[in-house]
């Protein structure tokens, strides 16, 4: 039931004209289809799977680099046209990713501990810009970790507010 | 058998190094270095070899096949680019939610009523007729639905009415959400990353408190919505999780990332 005062979040969104109001999520939406993760990852796909198919290709850079494109904008449709299309095939590939992935950190841990050579330590130097480039990286490496937290909260408010305090 | 090419470059026109400084590239750059004999070794930098040029440079042989940089595509991409988005553009522009999301992004009037939430599948006529059969269309449309906060809702009933409806049948299990999140918090970049954060930090020690430094600062940012200054952290890269932990506090409903941009 609605009270008869307003809140307060409604009466300051009253004074947003509309246009303004859905502004933001075109940004939020543009920003992650232009310049998001995943077109850099679909680049790095493309590289790999046209370096497999021409062996003597050793240098990414020496590919056609139309031919890449074309290769991610056909992987980025056609995993798009899978998600939208097939609900069932897109769980059951969810599925499948997160299994792989756990499995595959789980696996390459086991083996970089167990086959891990003691005595081997190198370094060249660094200047500051590229340590800054690489805590960008690294920030880029843990986005999606927020996820949980906020999922968390929204399920149940009243017994992860201790939770969320903690 | 491959030939090699024989370049004479001065030590002044080439002064940065064969790796390409891209998120994406510079692995390559790493393990071609690698490949050329540069190991990581004691003392020795694995950039040595492509350090500032001096004296005849040894490129690669000239690559062949179809897909190496001087191939030509049947096809030019800008076609492909263009038929694609005219593909995906048609079904959009003759299906009723067109003219509802123009007048909603461009027009202060009321769009108009559709005839299923905004959520049908407007694109699949088999699966729109399939929805119009099993749950008719609401009666105060879909502005409803398309609110992100409940708070906004002026009619009770169809609060109730979505509160009521059960779950389908077949929908997410707790292991597919489980998977939702595995595979968003678990991307690709725990896998590509560490390449380049080693390249860029110079040894290992650096790199792996580069990395231990930035989970801490992603959890640091703790900022309350209430002091207005928690929207200057949503425009940096990686928000921080305290933040999003107030945010759901805040707003405890559907959308995450859009709802919070769309209320602060």
């Amino acid at each position: 039931m609605l009270t008869s005062e307003p809140q307060i979040d409604q009466i300051f969104s009253r004074l947003l004209p509309r246009r303004i109001r859905y502004l933001p999520v075109l940004a939020y939406s543009t920003f992650f289809l232009l310049i998001g993760t995943p077109y850099t990852n679909s680049y790095g796909f493309a590289k790999n799977f046209l370096t497999v198919f021409s062996p003597k290709t050793k240098d990414p850079y020496e590919l056609n680099q139309h031919g890449v494109k074309v290769t991610a904008v056909i992987v980025i449709t056609l995993v798009s046209f899978v998600l939208y299309r097939y609900k069932t095939l897109a769980l059951r590939l969810n599925r499948l990713f997160a299994v792989y992935k756990v499995l595959l950190i789980s696996i390459g841990c086991i083996i970089a501990f167990t086959y891990s050579v003691e005595g081997i330590s190198w370094s060249y130097p660094a200047k500051g810009w590229r340590i800054v480039t690489g805590f960008l990286a690294v920030l880029y490496a843990y986005q999606g970790w927020e996820i949980p937290f906020f999922v968390r909260v929204s399920f149940s408010r009243r017994k992860s507010e201790d939770w969320a305090r903690v | 058998m491959a030939a090699l090419h024989t370049v004479a470059r001065p030590a002044q026109l080439n002064p940065v190094p064969d790796v390409r400084c891209s998120l994406v590239g510079v692995r390559w750059g790493w393990r071609h270095a690698m490949e050329m004999g540069d190991s990581p070794r004691p003392g020795g930098s694995p950039l040595r070899r492509c350090a500032p040029l001096s004296g005849p440079v040894r490129v690669k042989s000239a690559p062949t096949g179809p897909f190496h940089s001087g191939a030509v595509l049947p096809v030019p991409v800008c076609w492909l680019a263009a038929g694609t988005l005219i593909l995906y553009l048609i079904p959009y522009f003759f299906s009723p939610v067109h003219r509802y999301l123009a007048i909603l992004i461009f027009s202060e009037k009321k769009p108009p009523q559709l005839p299923l939430p905004i959520s049908a599948p407007y694109f699949s006529p088999l699966a729109m007729r399939r929805a119009s059969s099993s749950r008719p269309a609401s009666s105060s449309g879909i502005t409803q639905h398309n609110d992100a906060a409940p708070s906004r809702t002026t009619n009770s009933e169809d609060v109730d009415a979505d509160q009521r409806q059960e779950p389908a049948p077949g929908g997410l299990t707790r292991f597919d959400v489980a998977s939702f999140m595995i595979n968003r918090m678990i991307g690709t970049g725990i896998f590509t990353n560490p390449p380049f954060v080693l390249w860029a930090c110079g040894n290992q020690h650096l790199a792996l408190w580069v990395w231990f430094t930035g989970g801490l600062f992603t959890l640091a940012w703790c900022v309350r919505p209430s002091e207005g200054r928690a929207a200057v952290s949503l425009t940096m890269i990686q928000p921080s999780f305290c933040v999003y932990v107030e945010y759901g506090m805040a707003w405890p409903h559907n959308g995450g990332d859009v709802l919070y941009v769309s209320w602060l």
